[in-house]
């Protein structure tokens, strides 16, 4: 049962134990091990690891002098910091690195490790697939990856009010795509919110709008919008959070924090929907007063419609602004309830924490999560929630 | 075949590291994030880890330019940076209790044939019971007995003598049969 085909004990490199029960237990416990890494899935990474290995070759290259090899430690913690330079988007807390690790790379993760933002995370088991099923041809022209993407949503169905939803969507990229190709790129994915109408009642406030194109500097990110929005969109409230959306995704995109957002609009119009004027700097509120912007529930994994493997234990993971950090949660197998508890946040509102919480391995099938808060003024109203599907297989 | 531009930079063209990464990857990028994982217990750590050690060796693909070496190096890295993890983060402590909740929480497994349950038991037993060693008993015991190295192979990893992979290899092993004969 060697992978190499080694036998065991029989090369002089085991545990040289002639001892018959360390025997067994070398056999158990090569079984064992084996047992348990087939549980792992891992995620698709190369395109990712491509990147940022070309990035670190190149801030090597400007140094003076000249290139060296740096120990193991050395060069990880160097490309962490490389990293986090380019994508740290943390000043407003909000961590836009795709935390499902859908089953594409991602541009936007780039794993600055040891960051105390490093918390919703799910990898390998939500990557359904083999491995490495890109790798051996060269780097192509263009890659897929996930663009963070976010959307205008009700908070729950016993409230008409509307907040951001997060999204990693998959989209199409050169290969060395300019800060503002991705954000025009994720602002495309943003506006079409058609897809998830029906499923998540996400509204459509820029149907019928397109990015014309983005423009990046490191103060101003300038988008230009061929129309001033939806004209269904008259509720000032849900029009500010619209424009929001944009900001959010195109701030999550260029991956360099908080920098403001201005747009222009091709038609001479001067107000978005009419309420707020296109030329103003919009900006992401700071972390304490994010609960303004998104939803007060986010599932961050599973992922959408993600298929997990049998066998290995399911654990949901998301963000939560609610009152005392507690979040209440149901599995559903088709309208039934086969799980429900509580799970608490990592910190209470008005700041935004994260949650994570257990289903234990589940037998295969459809399920749906769903993570909500129950008003704590009657103890019925649902003030938020979540719901997200995924299978089992 | 390299272009090396008007600049005459000496690096070596970025597509020769890219191909050679990729190689490496479609070889080895599974088992070593599996390896991370059986030495972190923790998915997105795992793969961070082993991302970490695969962005190095491209970055530095220019000095070393050989797959051979390269492989000894992701395997260095990769444990090296699970070590580092365990102790800047705190993944130890949570590593058992982890387990724990894995195996308890709600839905349990299809119940399948009996010999099938009994195997499962027993790996997680013997998964636990290597949870309690110390972590140079567990790195040599996961890279001996998951990735099937050598002494030689687990001492160049590990910093080591090959004397002390023996010594480690046979003080675990030891370890984990006194904890299998405590549990009958």
């Amino acid at each position: 049962m060697t992978s190499s085909g080694r036998p065991p004990g029989q090369d002089g490199q085991g545990s040289g134990a002639p001892d018959p029960e360390l025997h067994h237990v070398e056999h158990r416990l090569r079984h064992a091990l084996h047992h348990e890494a087939q549980r792992v899935r891992p995620s698709e990474r190369l395109d990712h690891i491509l990147a940022a290995g070309r990035q670190a070759t190149r801030a090597e290259d400007q140094r003076p002098g000249h290139r060296r090899w740096v120990t193991p430690l050395a060069a990880a913690a160097a490309v962490a910091a490389i990293a986090g330079v380019v994508w740290g988007s943390t000043q407003t807390g909000q961590d836009d690195r795709d935390p499902a690790a859908a089953p594409l790379a991602t541009s936007a993760s780039p794993s600055a490790k040891g960051g105390p933002g490093a918390t919703a995370s799910s990898g390998p088991s939500s990557a359904p697939g083999g491995t490495a099923s890109s790798a051996g041809t060269s780097a192509p022209a263009a890659r897929r990856v996930a663009l963070p993407a976010y959307f205008v949503g009700p908070v729950s169905g016993d409230r008409p009010v509307f907040r951001l939803f997060r999204e990693f969507l998959p989209a199409n990229l050169p290969t060395a795509a300019t800060d503002a190709q991705k954000a025009k790129a994720a602002l495309a994915l943003a506006m079409d919110a058609q897809r998830f109408s029906n499923t998540d009642g996400y509204l459509q406030p820029w149907s019928g709008t397109t990015v014309g194109g983005v423009t990046v500097t490191p103060r101003l990110i300038t988008v230009r919008l061929s129309g001033p929005g939806s004209p269904g969109i008259t509720d000032k409230d849900v029009a500010r959070v619209a424009v929001q959306s944009l900001v959010w995704t195109a701030q999550a995109a260029v991956g360099k924090g908080t920098i403001p957002v201005t747009f222009t609009v091709a038609d001479g119009e001067t107000m978005l929907f009419g309420l707020f004027p296109a030329t103003q700097k919009y900006n992401r509120p700071p972390s304490t007063e994010s609960y303004n912007d998104l939803a007060p529930i986010w599932v961050t994994s599973p992922g959408r419609d993600a298929t997990l493997p049998q066998g290995k234990p399911v654990v949901v993971k998301g963000e939560a602004t609610v009152f005392e950090a507690t979040v209440s949660w149901q599995l559903l197998k088709g309208t039934s309830a086969v799980g429900k508890g509580v799970a608490t946040a990592s910190t209470g509102a008005p700041g935004r924490g994260t949650f994570s919480f257990g289903l234990g391995s589940l037998a295969p099938g459809d399920y749906t999560i769903r993570v909500f808060e129950v008003s704590a003024a009657d103890g019925k109203t649902v003030n938020a929630e979540k719901r997200v599907s995924f299978s089992v297989r | 075949m390299v272009d090396r531009g008007a600049g005459g930079s000496a690096a070596v063209e970025p597509r020769e590291a890219d191909d050679a990464i990729a190689h490496l990857y479609a070889g080895h990028w599974a088992g070593l994030v599996r390896l991370a994982w059986l030495l972190l217990r923790d998915d997105q750590l795992a793969e961070e880890v082993t991302q970490e050690a695969f962005i190095a060796v491209h970055a530095g693909w220019a000095s070393l330019r050989d797959p051979a070496k390269a492989v000894a190096y992701l395997r260095r890295s990769v444990v090296n940076g699970a070590r580092s993890s365990l102790r800047h983060r705190g993944v130890e402590e949570r590593w058992v209790e982890r387990q724990k909740t894995d195996r308890t929480a709600l839905g349990t497994p299809e119940p399948g044939p009996e010999e099938r349950l009994l195997a499962l038991e027993s790996h997680a037993v013997m998964i636990d019971a290597l949870a309690r060693l110390s972590q140079r008993q567990r790195e040599v015991l996961t890279m001996r007995y998951y990735l099937d190295l050598s002494e030689a192979e687990i001492a160049d990893a590990l910093g080591i003598s090959a004397g002390s992979v023996k010594a480690h290899a046979h003080r675990g092993l030891a370890a984990l049969r006194d904890q299998m004969e405590a549990r009958r």
